[in-house]
Order: structure tokens, then C-alpha cells, then sequence
């Protein structure tokens, strides 16, 4: 009796349990057909599909799944992309045009690629033999074997089905049986291991996405090196006088540098003064300074930068930063930048160096360089509003 | 509710008693009053074709189905059938018969242009491979295709080394329209292409050409594109203003995608929402005009 009413509570339990959320990765080559696939689950007629260009996005509810599909483009220079859409998937979907023989290699490298990805490894697959109502179809077996699918599923622990089917058959109730099994069966698994899968999803993503940021400065900074590059080559076509401005702008980006090497341009007094000075204050000048400038030098790449995520960036990528910055800063010597003759040298930034001093910098003694790379970084780059700007002394804490 | 009511209650009753009053008073049928109050193009002829639609006079709503050739007789049978005389109302002929052409043409034009798309694309054909050929020298005119099968197909935004493929969805139209535009507007084409190389900006040419395809062929088919040939077209519109129209999209749309600067080629589809929207914005104004403003036009 007692079990009975267990029972009942459990299906309760489980009725009452909110829907799940799965994110599913559509791939496979081009015209292999994938959006006709998706549209026929949909509830599409999935004849007359045009090239799917990018990716199409599609919601929809499963049984007890709410899934989102991510359709990915097949073609070939839109396949680099596909991973970076991994990291969000509970499972994938493989398309593959079964009738398509000359490109099976093309097909084999693919689904190598697909699936020895470490962000794919371990995700079950749903392989979907599609078209296989055209004439000289290759069948099921044919294309375990022709892909070598079973060696590359044992080596890379992934849960694998294959269904031949065809997408174009019907749409809606009547869509493809095998490709409603298929899609149940990848459902079924995804649900089995749901909460490990949601956690290597959650990582992943974070993960990726602090990749992301990291790449997205990377790139501002090859732009803006570019940039400087040219700035510098014109500046000297024209035959500007640089010597005077070269030694402003040779303390002023590079904080590493020799105090004598500051202080033969400072002003001496100058130099005491700042000296006494908090670390942070001098600092936030620092950065409205630079933030003049850089405005001037980049409008267009102003947007895409945000605050980063300090937590984000491995000590390696720091060590990488380190060395690029450096590089840049020998190019920076020979820049000419307009806007510091007028500003003149009460603008000039404070030496750096004078902020080791700082207690909290000196806790970590070792790290401290890296930190203040970043600060210096932060000066090759357009700047969010200051009120925005991450606080540099975080930086040093979490380093 | 009270909205469907008085709709019923108007297009049922009250708009033929509004017309017999109208027509007792002026001594001018609803036709007369749309074709003289309103200057040609898409008011005039939306408005007649609305009124046409919903006559009940068999006469009137024929005229809508008729072949190009039976328009004239059309539109002396409607005159006689509203009692017009033409002696009285001598501009009327002509200004009827302008809208029968365009509003017949409309269908016939889809038609055409569904023919058009159904056929597929297919390597046996020459005068498809010639075309495909054609396109690419038009495109690329420094290069030369080392094989049918290549590569280089890549280079003007096809997504493998056989085109064939891409054509799938809007068959030998989304072809044709890639032609046209390179032939028409050879520099602007040129242009958009190098637009779409662009090492961050870049798209895929081809295969975007071929989805601004589908959309001019959806809106056509919803009837949307209506107002913008009302507009240009004294008369039926032929597939050439269709692919003129297609040229009209791909050029703004890359426009559009240089302006908005998107992140990568991933976020196509909300940009072609986005853009989508706006041309449909544009074809509800009643003067909208969607035709390419180039210097190069033949």
C-alpha cells in the first residue's frame, strides 16, 4: 500500500518536474539536409529549402525537452565555426546525404573533426543516413563502415545511433519514423545523464565565452598595431619632426622601463610630486589619459569593448599578453600622435614603476609584473566610461 | 468583435448602399471616382483592384481572371456594364485598362516566376552550365576557373566545389537573378562581391544571393511586391522587373550589412530578419519605389 502511494508521489514528482532544456547542434556538409530535417520536425514542408547561410535557430517542445536546435550552415568555410557552438550542446545531430558518394571522404574528415572535438567527446550522436529515397543510396551498413563511424565512436566515448532516413518524406505527424526514434532515442540518453551533461555544458560555455572575450581583445590589439604601424609610416613619409614626442611616448605606454628613462623627461619636480601620490588616483589619470587618446585613435572598435573578466584569463595567456605588449611598445616609440605636442608634458603620464611600491601589489611580488601588464593593456585599448572600468587593484588580488 | 461586425456589416451592406448613393449624386461609377481621384500607380490601382474584388457583377470580378489579350474587351464590357459613356469619361478607358494589366500581371508574373524556380538546376544542360559559367566571368573577370568542379567556387560565396547543390530551393531562378545582376549592374555587383571578401565583414555572395532570392520570391508571392509594380510598372510587370527587383535587394542588402557591421557571418539570419522588415516597412508606403538607383542602368 505504502509503495502504492511512494509510487504515486514519484510519478507526481516526475510529472511536476519542469520541462528540460537541451540544446541540440545540427552538422553535417552542405546540402547534406539538415534545415530540411529540422523543418520537418517543425511541422514544415522541408521542400524548397535554400542554403542555409550562418546557422538558424530553432525552438521547439519534445515530449518533456524543450530543444533548441542550432542549424548550422554545412558549407565549407562556415564549418571552422561549428565549434564554437559545441560548448552549449547536450547532444548532436549528424546529417549526412547518404546518396552523395564521391564526397564521403570530405564527409569522413568532417565527422572525425565533429567528433574528436573535446567539447563534442563523450555527447551522444545521432547519425541520420538521410536521403535514402534517392537511387544508389549508400545503406546503414555501408556508412558505419565507409566513415570507420564504430572506431570513431569507441575512441571518443561517444553514444552513437545511425537511422536511415529520408527528410523530405513528409513533415509534421507524418515526418520520417526513424527520424522521431532517432531524435527520442538522442532525448532519452541526453536525459539519462542530464545533470553531468548540464555541468560540462555550463563549464564549457563559461569557459568559451572567456575565450571569447580574451580573442576579442587579442584582435583589437593586432588592429590597433596595425593602426600604429601606419600611423607610424605616414608620420614619417611626411617627415614630421619626431624626436621630442618619442620620448613622451616612450615612458608613457611602458611601464617597465628604466626609472632613468623617465625621469630624463619628466620634469624632476613633477616626478616627486606623483611620487607621493596613492597608487590608484595616479593611475585613474593615467587611463583618462590614455582614453583621450585612444578615442581619437579607434572609434570603430570602442563598442565591442567590455569590461573583461579578470578570473578568465590563464596565467599563460598573461605570459603571451606580456611578450606582445612589449613588442608594441618598441613599434610605439616611433609613433606620432598629434594630439600629445598639444597637450604638452603637465599631461604627460606618471612613471609606473612607483606603484610596485604599493603594499598590496607587493604582497604578490611575482605576479605583480604580469598585473601591471595588464594595465598597460588596458591603455592599448579603447576604454568603457571610467565608472564601468574594472578596478585595476582587483586585478592584483585575483593574480 | 465589434471591429468584425461592423466590417461585416459594412463590406455587406453598407458600402453598396454608400456606392448607389454616391453614384445617384455624382452621376460616376466607383470605378470613374477611383480613376480620376487618384493619380496612376499603387493607390489608384490598389483601389480599383479592391473594388473589382469584391463586385458582385460577374462582369467586374472576370475581368480579374482574363488572359493579357481579353483585358481590352474587358474593359469595354465593364464600361458598358456601368453604363460609361466614353465620349463623356474619355480617359477612363485607358486608365482601367492600365489597371487590369497590372493587377492580371501580378499573377501571371508569379506564375512565371514559379516556373522559373521549379526548374532545376542541372549539369546536362548547357545553357545552364553556360550560365554558370557566365556568371563567374562576369564576377571574376582576371580569373580563370581551372575546372567546373573547383575550389574557386568558394571565391564568390558558393559553399562547395560544385554550385549545382546551392541551387536547390529557388532552382534555376536564384541563378538567373545571380546573372542578371552581374550583367546589369556589372560594377555594382563587382562592388557587393568585394564587400562580401571582406575579411571580417565578409558573407558568402552566392548563397546570400540566393536567400535575398527567396525573399523577393516570397514577397511576391504574399502579394507584397504588389504596390512597388503598381508603382513602376505601366502595365504587366515581366520577369525582368522581377530580377531588376532582386538586384534592388541584393544591393541594399549588402548596404545594410556593411552598415551594421555584424559580428560574423553566423548572425546572417537576424540580419535578414531585420532587413526583411525593413523592405516590407518600405512597401507599405503607397509611393514606394524599390528600384536600384545606379548609374549604370540600360
Amino acid at each position: 500500500m505504502f509503495s502504492l502511494m511512494a509510487n504515486c508521489c514519484n510519478w507526481l514528482k516526475r510529472w511536476r518536474e519542469p520541462a528540460r532544456k537541451v540544446t541540440l547542434v545540427m552538422v553535417g556538409l552542405d546540402n547534406a539536409g539538415k534545415t530540411a530535417t529540422v523543418r520537418g520536425i517543425q511541422g514544415e514542408n522541408p521542400q524548397d529549402v535554400a542554403p542555409t547561410v550562418g546557422f538558424s535557430k530553432v525552438d521547439l517542445k519534445q515530449g518533456k525537452f524543450e530543444v533548441t536546435i542550432f542549424d548550422l550552415g554545412g558549407g565549407k568555410r562556415i564549418r571552422g565555426i561549428w565549434k564554437n557552438y559545441y560548448s552549449e550542446s547536450h547532444g548532436v545531430v549528424f546529417v549526412v546525404d547518404s546518396s552523395d558518394v564521391q564526397r564521403i571522404q570530405e564527409l569522413r574528415e568532417t565527422m572525425a573533426e565533429v567528433l574528436q572535438h573535446p567539447r563534442i567527446a563523450g555527447k551522444p550522436v545521432l547519425v541520420l543516413a538521410n536521403k535514402q529515397d534517392q537511387e544508389g543510396a549508400l545503406a546503414e551498413a555501408d556508412i558505419i563502415e565507409n566513415l570507420s563511424l564504430e572506431k570513431l565512436v569507441n575512441e571518443n566515448k561517444c553514444l552513437c545511433q545511425i537511422e536511415p532516413c529520408s527528410a523530405v518524406l513528409g513533415y509534421g505527424k507524418k515526418v520520417d519514423k526513424s527520424i522521431k526514434k532517432g531524435l527520442k532515442w538522442l532525448l532519452n540518453n541526453i536525459a539519462k545523464d542530464y545533470e553531468a551533461i548540464t555541468e560540462r555544458v555550463q563549464k564549457d560555455t563559461a569557459e568559451q565565452r572567456a575565450q571569447e572575450e580574451q580573442d576579442k581583445k587579442e584582435r583589437a590589439e593586432r588592429v590597433r598595431r596595425i593602426r600604429q604601424e601606419r600611423e607610424r609610416e605616414e608620420a614619417e613619409r611626411e617627415g614630421r619632426p619626431i624626436e621630442e614626442e618619442e620620448l613622451d611616448e616612450e615612458i608613457n605606454p611602458n611601464p617597465f622601463q628604466p626609472i632613468s628613462n623617465v625621469i630624463s623627461v619628466n620634469d624632476g619636480k613633477e616626478l616627486e610630486r606623483k611620487e607621493v601620490r596613492t597608487n590608484s588616483p595616479k593611475r585613474d589619470a593615467d587611463h583618462e589619459e590614455e582614453e583621450d587618446e585612444d578615442e581619437n585613435d579607434e572609434e570603430p572598435n570602442d563598442t565591442r569593448q567590455t569590461p573583461e573578466n579578470p578570473t578568465a584569463a590563464s596565467t599563460g595567456d598573461q605570459e603571451r599578453k606580456k611578450t606582445t605588449t612589449r613588442k608594441l611598445h618598441l613599434k610605439r616609440k616611433h609613433r606620432v600622435d598629434p594630439l600629445r605636442t598639444e597637450e604638452g608634458p603637465a599631461e604627460s603620464p606618471p612613471p609606473r614603476p612607483v606603484g610596485w611600491a604599493t603594499p598590496k601589489a607587493s604582497r604578490l611580488p611575482k605576479l605583480e609584473p604580469l598585473g601591471d601588464s595588464r594595465h598597460s593593456e588596458f591603455h592599448k585599448k579603447p576604454l568603457p566610461p571610467l565608472a564601468k572600468r574594472p578596478n585595476g587593484d582587483s586585478h592584483d588580488i585575483v593574480f | 468583435m465589434l471591429g468584425y461586425i461592423w466590417q461585416y456589416v459594412y463590406t455587406s451592406f453598407l458600402r453598396y448602399w454608400l456606392k448607389w448613393f454616391i453614384r445617384q449624386a455624382t452621376g460616376t461609377c466607383e470605378l470613374q471616382r477611383i480613376c480620376s481621384g487618384n493619380k496612376p500607380g499603387a493607390t489608384r490601382t490598389s483601389k480599383a483592384e479592391y473594388s473589382l474584388r469584391s463586385s458582385k457583377n460577374k462582369v467586374l470580378r472576370g475581368a480579374l481572371e482574363a488572359s493579357k489579350d481579353q483585358l481590352e474587351k474587358c474593359a469595354d464590357q465593364i464600361m458598358k456594364e456601368k453604363n460609361v459613356k466614353p465620349q463623356k469619361d474619355p480617359l477612363f478607358k485607358e486608365s482601367l485598362h492600365i489597371c487590369l494589366l497590372q493587377i492580371t500581371g501580378n499573377s501571371s508574373l508569379y506564375v512565371s516566376v514559379e516556373n522559373m524556380r521549379k526548374e532545376v538546376f542541372s549539369s546536362e544542360n548547357h545553357e545552364h552550365e553556360a550560365m554558370l559559367l557566365k556568371l563567374w566571368d562576369l564576377l571574376m573577370p582576371t580569373v580563370k576557373l581551372d575546372s567546373r568542379i573547383t575550389k574557386q567556387w568558394g571565391d564568390i560565396g558558393f559553399q562547395g566545389d560544385d554550385p549545382k547543390t546551392d541551387f536547390r530551393g529557388m532552382g534555376l531562378l536564384g541563378l538567373i537573378n545571380l546573372v542578371f545582376f552581374s550583367e546589369n549592374y556589372t560594377e555594382e555587383a563587382r562592388q557587393v562581391l568585394s564587400h562580401a571578401n571582406h575579411p571580417k565583414l565578409g558573407y558568402s555572395y552566392a548563397i546570400v544571393g540566393i536567400n535575398l532570392t527567396e525573399m523577393a520570391y516570397s514577397l511576391l508571392k504574399s502579394g507584397e511586391l504588389k504596390p512597388h509594380f503598381y508603382n513602376t510598372v505601366p502595365g504587366t510587370p515581366e520577369l525582368r522587373q522581377f530580377h531588376q527587383l532582386y538586384c534592388y535587394l541584393a544591393y541594399e542588402f549588402d548596404k545594410f550589412w556593411v552598415a551594421e557591421e555584424p559580428e560574423s557571418i553566423m548572425q546572417f539570419n537576424q540580419y535578414r530578419e531585420k532587413f526583411h522588415t525593413i523592405v516590407k516597412t518600405n512597401l507599405q508606403d503607397p509611393d514606394v519605389n524599390l528600384t536600384l538607383s545606379a548609374c549604370s542602368k540600360k
